[in-house]
């Protein structure tokens, strides 16, 4: 096992008002190099989960350490030179040029008057060349593709130089082809640069053939957690998301095909 | 490098021709000689103590109410959010108008009431907004915005209504805006009041690019997103205010000019602040110059010449936004 960045244990939230915590003993470790993916029907806390990571919810009970220290004790400008966000849904309201989108990820790391340097400009053509973007760098933010826009996004994080990387459904409206080179990236930055990286996704499937490690959410607790080939089987994806499946093994990994109501 | 040569050009040949332009006809070389004291007594003063600080100061509060625009702008995400429209002007032109009625201070605490009346007027705005539901929609916060500036104007016109006679055109065309009193008094006022929110928002021009991604990515990149928006509304408001104070309700310029700088020069704040000043106040003082010129000797309110060109603008900018 490599270093732990972030950890966080014991986690209780319950959102004001409401009669029943959206989180109860959820616990995450995200280890330097690994992939970890969040998996769950909608509501089952993954979003407020990653809203406490991330120090934008404080958690009733439960701990969350970055790097060891408490997250609350982190201000947003030292949190984003540590751990890069895609956030869900993002739209665009003021065009930029490609570059400059992906500029706007040195933020935390520039002076106070705002100057960009050589190290700045190395940083984002890297990134950029991460994401297979760079043949795009001057064109309008607005006139890119989904896919396209989801690789700017993922390259302004990893301009942020970041230890952590978390990903918030970044599939969500993607094709097939442009799905599976956001996981292939998210893999590949964790093996080759030993990214700690956190995704929150639909994709079970997709998930367990990329993470090293799962979490299954159902209700605000925790379901199943650890390697996809030791935790995952059909009896608790059927439970979980409340559907019967077909359990297939492609490569000694499990994968789940939805059942027809007139299938047996 | 040309388009910003081009535009500090226009810029100053803008002034030059503001400094010219009057109902004293006083021709270009009488001009230049006033501005170093030579020439007639008459000519003097009218250069040095009416025409220059009047043609700075609608240079200045231009460029203010643009920078002031584009601010807002991004803090909303809404290319349709200015002052005027968001209610901070009617807000700050009341503020003014109750501490001009009622006499409380001079010519200095002015602003200060604009200030105060400026921020209750966003408050109020926010509030309204808020109603339509628990989710900040910025279509609704701009309606708010006018509703408050409707508002803002009835109340003002109910205190104009009930004050003396002599005093009432004055103040009416003092709402509609207007660079007519203006002075170095006037000059150092305003500089005063709008120097450190200037400042402010030229240094954050950055965090705008990010808060006009939204709150939360914004926060994602670090931007500390509670106290730069508390930050934005209040130099927002006191620049709002310093121009109101001095110059009256001014509409529209801090929608047509960031518009106008972003054609041509893009989104990012570095480049859309130092435009939207140099393109404002080059517009205020042809808007002015206009005003003071083509009625002469009777001045139209420069508000009036700003909403001529503002409003076509909106409507086109609405059809835009709304597709």
């Amino acid at each position: 096992m490599g270093e732990v960045v972030l950890s966080a244990s014991d986690l209780v939230y319950r959102y004001p008002g409401a009669g029943s915590d959206a989180l109860s003993g959820v616990a995450v470790d995200v280890v330097k190099g690994q992939l970890v993916s969040i998996v769950g029907p909608n509501g089952s806390g993954k979003t407020t989960l990653l809203r406490i990571l991330l120090g934008l919810l404080h958690p009733v009970a439960g701990t969350v350490l970055i790097k060891g220290r408490a997250s609350e004790s982190w201000s947003r400008k030292e949190m984003a030179r540590l751990v890069g966000v895609v956030p869900q849904r993002e739209v665009p309201v003021f065009p930029l040029r490609l570059k400059q989108a992906v500029m706007l990820g040195r933020y935390p790391h520039l002076g106070p008057l705002g100057f960009v340097k050589g190290k700045d400009h190395r940083a984002v053509a890297q990134a950029m060349d991460r994401c297979d973007i760079s043949h795009l760098s001057d064109r309008w933010t607005t006139t890119l593709s989904g896919g396209e826009w989801q690789r700017v996004r993922i390259a302004r994080a990893l301009a942020q130089d970041p230890e952590v990387l978390v990903l918030d459904e970044p599939t969500a409206g993607l094709d097939i082809k442009h799905e599976m080179e956001v996981f292939e990236l998210a893999a590949l930055l964790a093996r080759d640069e030993g990214m700690a990286s956190i995704m929150v996704t639909h994709q079970v499937n997709l998930a367990a053939r990329f993470s090293n490690q799962i979490i299954v959410l159902d209700a605000g607790r925790t379901i199943a957690a650890g390697v996809p080939t030791e935790v995952l089987n059909a009896e608790i994806i059927e439970r979980v998301f409340d559907w019967p499946v077909n359990l297939f093994t492609w490569k000694g990994i499990p994968q789940f095909l939805p059942k027809r109501t007139d299938e047996s | 490098m040309i388009r910003w040569l081009g535009l500090c050009v226009v810029a100053v040949l803008a002034v030059g021709l503001g400094v010219s332009l009057g109902p004293a006809e006083l021709p270009f070389t009488v001009v230049v000689d006033a501005l170093t004291g030579r020439g007639d007594h008459t000519d003097v003063a009218i250069v040095q103590k009416l025409r220059v600080p009047r043609v700075l100061l609608a240079f200045v509060v231009g460029g203010s109410l643009a920078v002031t625009g584009a601010a807002l702008q991004a803090l909303i995400r809404n290319p349709l959010a200015e002052p005027y429209l968001l209610g901070l002007s009617g807000g700050a032109g009341l503020g003014a108008v109750l501490a001009i009625a009622t006499n409380i201070g001079s010519a200095w605490a002015v602003p200060l009431a604009a200030t105060i009346g400026a921020l209750a007027a966003i408050a109020l705005v926010y509030r309204l907004a808020l109603v339509a539901g628990g989710v900040l929609d910025t279509r609704v916060l701009l309606f708010a915005g006018v509703v408050v500036s409707a508002f803002s104007t009835a109340i003002m016109g109910a205190i104009l209504a009930l004050a003396p006679a002599a005093e009432l055109r004055n103040a009416i065309i003092w709402m509609l805006g207007g660079f007519d009193r203006a002075s170095w008094l006037t000059l150092g006022i305003f500089t005063a009041y709008a120097a450190v929110p200037l400042a402010f928002l030229f240094v954050s021009s950055r965090s705008l690019d990010l808060i006009s991604l939204g709150e939360e990515p914004a926060q994602f990149l670090g931007v500390n997103v509670e106290r730069l928006k508390r930050l934005l509304y209040l130099f927002a408001s006191l620049l709002t205010a310093a121009a109101v104070a001095v110059s009256g309700i001014i509409g529209f310029v801090g929608l047509v000019i960031p518009h106008a700088v972003r054609m041509v020069w893009g989104h990012t704040h570095r480049a859309l602040l130092p435009g939207a000043f140099l393109l404002g106040g080059t517009l205020m003082v042809f808007a002015d110059a206009i005003a003071r010129t083509v009625f002469a000797p009777t001045e139209l309110p420069v508000g009036t010449v700003t909403a001529l060109i503002g409003v076509p603008v909106f409507v086109v900018l609405v059809r835009r936004w709304a597709k």
